[in-house]
């Protein structure tokens, strides 16, 4: 997985041209961010739940990670 | 980033003792390098060295590979030489020369003897890496260095680059429209997403259950999402064990279709091969009979309500002709020439209009534009005498289909007669390997029959799983909006799911831009790559990931098409593949010559190194596939110095690899 390769680009591109919502396109994009950062990993799955609740929590607050 | 390799060190691996050393040098117009070696001699192991030392998988076998009772990757010479308390390690070193400068790729797996004598080896091997960071080699060990690797090339991708010749002629021999799906996943790296999405449904069911399901209704719409969840979870891994098998089926006919018509009985190989003829002449049979069908039946609903109503269309044939014998219909002249003649008071027979030629023609001016019905019934009295036509001619046309029809019926009866007789002539054959081997093909073609049609219900059921599922996670949202309670929870819930939904349009989308990407490289590269240029009109691949080759007189081959072309189809499946992803890594291909007739063998070595130019080209290549015409054809560009040759010992057991100079 390569950030910033074609793909990403057009995962990104496609969700920010069907996604009017700016929390659902924040908490889309930390979500992939996150998934980037773990690939190839071997992370805790509780760990992984934890993250993303957090990252609920920050998006709703309107916190900047 | 783009990466080749520049060296390769093998120690104690496999059936190689001591230590090897493949050095790669790079020239900017030449990209082949060639390892010759027998078969069984190590080939296949030197790749596997390749994807061990990087993954720490060894293509040939599965991931599950632990079986004790089979070769270890140490040397078992070298083994056998340990004294008690004496250890020796398997090593491979990879050397490659990236755009941000040398790598270095290690990975050891050691074993020894125990104070008793006993064999033993470490759990797993251990790896390291070398690269460059801000001009200064950095060293990593430990499980998150796979990471750099897979920065260079993923795991996933690895097939697609370091590529088995057979699996990959086979690839689309057996292959189903799950593995290509699976192949264009991974390609387009929709894995993030799915993920995501994993971990997000996560989240909701979490936050779900953190809801206090205050009314009853809640409570009982909770409880079935549970259920529904539970049971949709328990049908995907039903249908993924059926495809699994299917596949399976797939992969295990093949070989037995291989096994009857190589066999060294000319009667067995000449019977298979008629029936291999005899299917395809059924498919092409089906295909034609499909398609004057569907003829049949659109010419029968367009004609069925006029002969329905013929009736009722001569009664109105007869009204409009009254009228017009009364004179009620003139006859279909535009009112635009008549009003013209009047302008120019002058007849087109050359006569003036004047006195009573005026008078009847002013009068005829009026007739004409009477009333729009009587426009229509005109314009309908010329339609009608054309249903007239059609309905004469329609047992005579409905017959001549008919009789096609049932032409191809005949047909198809013949051929699978002929088929019956074929196979009760293999199942009576006086060699029991042959009779088990046709009796197994009958036993897998009924397995894959019987497989399908379970798949077809049970992809139906998951269907309405997950209609009813969507249904209920609404109901809910419904539900909880009454709720007063749980505002917070709630508005965590309501983003999650709208999160979920847009990362699920999200992966349609994408899945099919990709399609229509690798549609496109895969058709640029056949058309490069295959040597009859015409006889295919185009490859298709459409929503359910089922790939047809389109002969240029409209059938379907992809069942039809030699080793060769099945070479074919598979390189440029995975080039499309490599290009789509991006990654630009050396492709490594052993045996990719065998069983290819004389002349794609000549195509495909002067066409492949062509096609990956900038691309270093690792081949593993037998004597036998290196003849007089290959070495002609790769002559133009394999680097000398990268010409090596796989020696054995007299005993079989140890191979040694050196350099070759071609003679």
């Amino acid at each position: 997985m390569i950030e910033g390769s074609e793909f990403n680009k057009l995962i990104l591109e496609t969700i920010d041209e069907h996604c009017d919502d700016p929390n659902v396109k924040n908490l889309i994009q930390k979500s992939l961010r996150y998934e980037l950062d773990i690939w190839n990993r071997h992370i805790r799955p509780s760990d992984i739940e934890d993250e993303y609740e957090q990252m609920v929590e920050d998006v709703l607050k309107g916190r900047k990670q | 980033m783009k990466y080749a390799i520049s060296s390769i060190s093998i120690t104690n691996y496999r059936q190689y003792l001591g230590t090897q050393v493949l050095d790669f040098t790079f020239d900017k117009t030449k990209n082949v390098s060639l390892i010759l070696g027998k078969n069984g001699a190590g080939k296949s192991n030197l790749l596997n060295a390749i994807t061990w030392c990087l993954y720490g998988i060894e293509i040939h076998k599965s991931k599950d590979h632990h079986d004790i009772s089979g070769m270890p990757v140490i040397n078992t010479s070298a083994l056998k030489k340990l004294k008690v308390n004496e250890s020796i390690t398997a090593e491979v070193t990879i050397h490659l020369k990236t755009d941000s400068g040398p790598w270095i790729i290690k990975r050891t797996l050691e074993g020894g003897k125990s104070g008793l004598g006993d064999l033993y080896f470490d759990d797993a091997s251990k790896l390291s890496v070398v690269h460059p960071v801000y001009g200064q080699d950095k060293i990593d060990h430990g499980d998150d260095t796979q990471i750099l690797i897979n920065n260079l090339l993923p795991e996933a991708l690895k097939n697609f680059f370091f590529i088995d010749g057979e699996q990959l002629r086979e690839f689309f021999k057996v292959s189903t429209p799950e593995n290509i799906s699976k192949a264009i996943d991974i390609v387009s790296q929709l894995e993030l997403v799915y993920k995501a999405s994993d971990h997000l449904s996560k989240v909701e069911t979490n936050l779900r259950k953190s809801v206090k399901n205050s009314t009853p209704q809640l409570e009982r719409v909770q409880r079935n999402i549970e259920l529904t969840e539970k049971k949709i979870e328990e049908l995907k891994t039903t249908i993924k064990t059926i495809e699994k098998q299917k596949e399976k089926d797939h992969e295990e006919i093949a070989k037995v279709r291989e096994f009857l018509k190589t066999h060294n009985s000319t009667q067995i190989a000449s019977l298979e091969k008629e029936r291999q003829s005899l299917e395809t002449d059924i498919r092409k049979l089906n295909e034609q009979l499909r398609k004057k069908e569907y003829q049949r039946n659109s010419y029968l609903i367009e004609i069925a309500p006029f002969i329905y109503l013929k009736k009722e269309i001569e009664q109105t044939y007869g009204i409009i002709e009254e009228k017009v014998e009364k004179g009620e219909l003139p006859p279909r002249i535009r009112e635009i020439f008549i009003k013209e003649l009047l302008e120019k008071g002058r007849c087109i027979c050359g006569n003036d209009l004047v006195g009573e030629s005026r008078k009847a023609l002013e009068e005829y001016s009026k007739k004409v534009s009477l009333s729009e019905l009587s426009e229509i019934s005109i314009v309908g009295k010329t339609t009608i005498e054309d249903i007239f036509s059609s309905i004469k001619e329609f047992p005579a046309k409905i017959d001549a289909i008919n009789e096609e029809i049932e032409d191809f019926k005949d047909q198809l009866e013949k051929k699978e007669r002929r088929l019956e007789h074929i196979s009760e002539e293999v199942k009576e054959y006086d060699v029991a390997d042959v009779r088990r081997y046709e009796e197994r093909r009958e036993e897998l073609n009924r397995l894959i029959a019987k497989n399908e049609q379970v798949l077809i219900l049970q992809n139906s059921d998951l269907t309405i799983l997950n209609t009813t599922l969507k249904d209920l996670k609404d109901e809910y949202e419904r539900e909880l909006s009454k709720n007063k309670k749980n505002d917070s929870l709630k508005e965590r819930l309501t983003l999650v799911q709208s999160s979920l939904k847009v990362l699920a349009n999200t992966e349609k989308i994408i899945k099919t831009k990709i399609r229509y990407q690798v549609e496109k490289s895969l058709n640029e590269n056949f058309k490069t790559l295959i040597r009859k240029k015409t006889a295919f009109s185009s490859i298709t691949i459409d929503e359910n990931y089922d790939v047809k080759v389109h002969h240029i007189d409209g059938y379907n081959v992809i069942n039809d098409l030699s080793a060769g072309e099945y070479l074919i189809l598979g390189l440029s499946f995975m080039s499309a593949l490599m290009t789509i992803s991006g990654f630009q890594a050396p492709v490594i291909i052993d045996t990719p010559l065998g069983k290819i007739d004389d002349e794609h063998r000549e195509y495909i070595t002067t066409e492949l190194p062509r096609f990956l130019a900038g691309t270093q080209l690792i081949l593993l290549v037998t004597p036998t596939e290196y003849d007089h015409n290959v070495q002609a054809n790769l002559s133009k560009y394999l680097i000398n110095e990268n010409f090596y040759r796989i020696s054995e010992n007299k005993e079989q057991t140890e191979s040694t690899v050196g350099r070759y100079d071609g003679n």
